[in-house]
């Protein structure tokens, strides 16, 4: 049975209540009057399909929600605000979210529309108790990654794609411009299912890096329903869980240890072992050449490489693991900062990846369900358009693109020649 | 006595044809109809040129703007949402919750939700108001030929070779 106009009302309210907005911020943001939403929410005024679906975006909720019984007055959007209260004061931010929201729910709505079943079940959840201290998070952060790594059997290899690993854990993830200061978002919602954001301004590798970042959130902080992870709060002790997550689950120590072994570095400068024989022992020393095991740049581009780190990245990892001192870190760290460690990739014939070409994969991905939904006459080619539009595909681009994979419509005219 | 008006929520489509060939005005002079554009479509043209011209048939009352406002109608709007664009779903919603025709030349899914909701018989397009047009004498089969061929030429293909023909089944049907 459907809701009353009061009912609808009170639940306007309530989402926005719920996102901390005033009426007045409301009422901006969706082009009308601080009186209009005081009547709409007492049920005094009419909703318009216009007026709800703005509703709806600006609470990142989907229309149905606000018109189902099963309406919740705390969502995703609402436990983001609650957890992570400067959020609700940063607009950039905020629209992001709603964008990622929005891009979600669509996505997870083409999934179920071309048949594609994810099991959202398959991603891990540990439950932690809260860390007290950094090196708490820490400990708790390593423990996880290396856990996680071993229940899907990864070993000690490099991590080739971590998105598509996250798609098979039932986690949807996405590329999106966010704000600078936002590396990646995490949600948890209960029509989105499990959904990971990464920046798409940052670098490829930062991208990978907020990735297994976010999947820690996803992993170990599910229960929070959202989560902005923000350079500005890298001290948070579930943020320093989650870096420290990150770093071993893309660079597992074994996995390190190997490689610059086979480099031929790694052992320490002296190596004492007694040999015993029942009887008594003798002791043998072993001694490196000076200056042998010392990591130099080039190893440092290379272990970079095979994990598809960042230089910075793999040198933390390194000094973490006390492969290089606090001196050498340092020293190298201003080499590659000088442009040295990019030379070096480059006389390897270990070039960075092209950071525009692997921008996309989330659009093209997008775009290809999309695409693949109309092919079936599930959506119309009105939604289609609605839907390129979400990842910025112009209307020409889109026309171009029907065209291109032999989808056209009969043709029409439906845009000014 | 008053005569009874068919009421025509129209899409952005059929309106967007009509003002290639300059032939908005049919909508207000086609007896005992009523043309109704539902705030989501106002909302989708957004070209200057072609709202001013939507303005201007507004204004002339030509069409009248409607939200779309009761609840049943937006759990209706709320559901299509997933599978059709803005406008399409206010349209129809519209349509059928109050009974209304509608006139839209999407076809594939649009066209499937539509009949399924209120009957193949209650769906018009560009072509079914060119032949009324031309049955109210507003327009001869010659002008609605001459605008068939711009339309045309702007990749409406209307598969016909003239409004002759429908006009005939028409009156032999």
């Amino acid at each position: 049975m459907a809701i009353t106009q009061q009912e609808l009302g009170r639940r306007i309210r309530a989402a926005r209540e719920a996102c901390r907005m005033t009426q007045e911020e409301l009422a901006t943001q969706i082009a009308v009057s601080r009186p209009t939403i005081v009547q709409m929410e007492a049920g005094n005024r009419s909703v318009s399909s216009l007026e709800l679906d703005q509703l709806a975006y600006v609470f990142g909720r989907d229309i149905r929600e606000l018109l189902s019984e099963s309406f919740q007055e705390q969502d995703t959007l609402a436990a983001l605000f609650r957890a992570d209260g400067a959020a609700s004061d940063q607009p950039a931010v905020v629209e992001k979210l709603r964008e990622c929201m929005a891009l979600g729910r669509e996505l997870t709505n083409l999934e179920r529309l071309v048949g594609i079943d994810r099991d959202l079940g398959a991603a891990a959840s540990y439950p932690l108790v809260p860390p007290r201290t950094r090196w708490d998070a820490i400990k708790q952060g390593q423990r996880v990654a290396d856990e996680e790594r071993r229940r899907l059997g990864l070993g000690t290899a490099p991590l080739p794609d971590i998105g598509e690993l996250l798609e098979m854990q039932g986690v949807r993830t996405a590329t999106v411009d966010l704000p600078d200061d936002v590396s990646g978002l995490t949600l948890s919602d209960r029509n989105v299912g499990l959904f990971v954001v990464s920046n798409l301004k940052h670098h490829y590798f930062r991208r990978r890096f907020s990735f297994a970042h976010e999947y820690a959130h996803v992993v170990a902080d599910r229960e929070r329903m959202g989560l902005v992870s923000r350079s500005s709060q890298r001290d948070d002790l579930v943020e320093v869980r989650a870096n420290a997550f990150a770093a071993v689950f893309l660079m597992p120590e074994e996995g390190v240890r190997q490689f610059i072994a086979g480099l031929g570095k790694g052992k320490p400068s002296r190596a004492h072992a007694d040999v015993f024989d029942e009887d008594g022992s003798v002791n043998v020393e072993g001694r490196s050449e000076p200056g042998s095991q010392s990591i130099q740049l080039y190893d440092v581009v290379q272990l970079a490489h095979h994990f598809g780190v960042s230089r910075l990245s793999a040198l933390y990892r390194l000094r973490n693991l006390k492969l290089v001192t606090e001196a050498e870190f340092e020293a190298l760290k201003s080499l590659d900062e000088a442009g040295r460690g990019k030379q070096l990739a480059d006389l390897l014939g270990l070039p960075e990846l092209d950071n525009s070409t692997k921008g996309n994969e989330f659009h093209h991905r997008f775009l290809g369900l999309a695409l693949e939904a109309y092919r079936r006459e599930e959506v119309s080619r009105s939604k289609l358009a609605e839907l390129a539009a979400m990842v910025d595909l112009a209307p020409e681009q889109l026309d171009e693109l029907i065209g291109d994979a032999d989808l056209d419509d009969p043709p029409r005219v439906n845009r000014a020649s | 006595m008053t005569q009874a008006r068919l009421i025509v929520v129209t899409d952005a489509n059929v309106i967007i044809n009509l003002m290639h060939v300059s032939r908005l005005e049919i909508c207000g002079r086609l007896p005992g109809h009523a043309f109704v554009v539902p705030e989501h479509v106002y909302a989708e043209i957004t070209n200057p040129s072609q709202r001013a011209l939507l303005d201007a048939a507004v204004e002339g009352g030509v069409f009248r703007i409607e939200a779309l406002v009761e609840i049943s109608a937006l759990e209706l709007f709320a559901e299509l949402r997933t599978r059709v664009g803005r406008g399409e779903a206010s349209c129809l919603a519209m349509a059928a919750e109050r009974g209304w025709l509608i006139a839209s030349d999407e076809k594939k899914r649009f066209r499937r939700e539509a009949e399924a909701r209120i009957g193949k018989e209650r769906i018009l397009g560009t072509v079914e108001l060119f032949v009324l047009a031309i049955q109210a004498q507003i327009l001869t089969v010659e002008d609605a030929d001459a605008d068939k061929a711009v339309l045309e030429r702007n990749r409406f293909k209307m598969p016909f070779e003239s409004f002759r023909e429908l006009i005939e089944q028409e009156d032999h049907g």
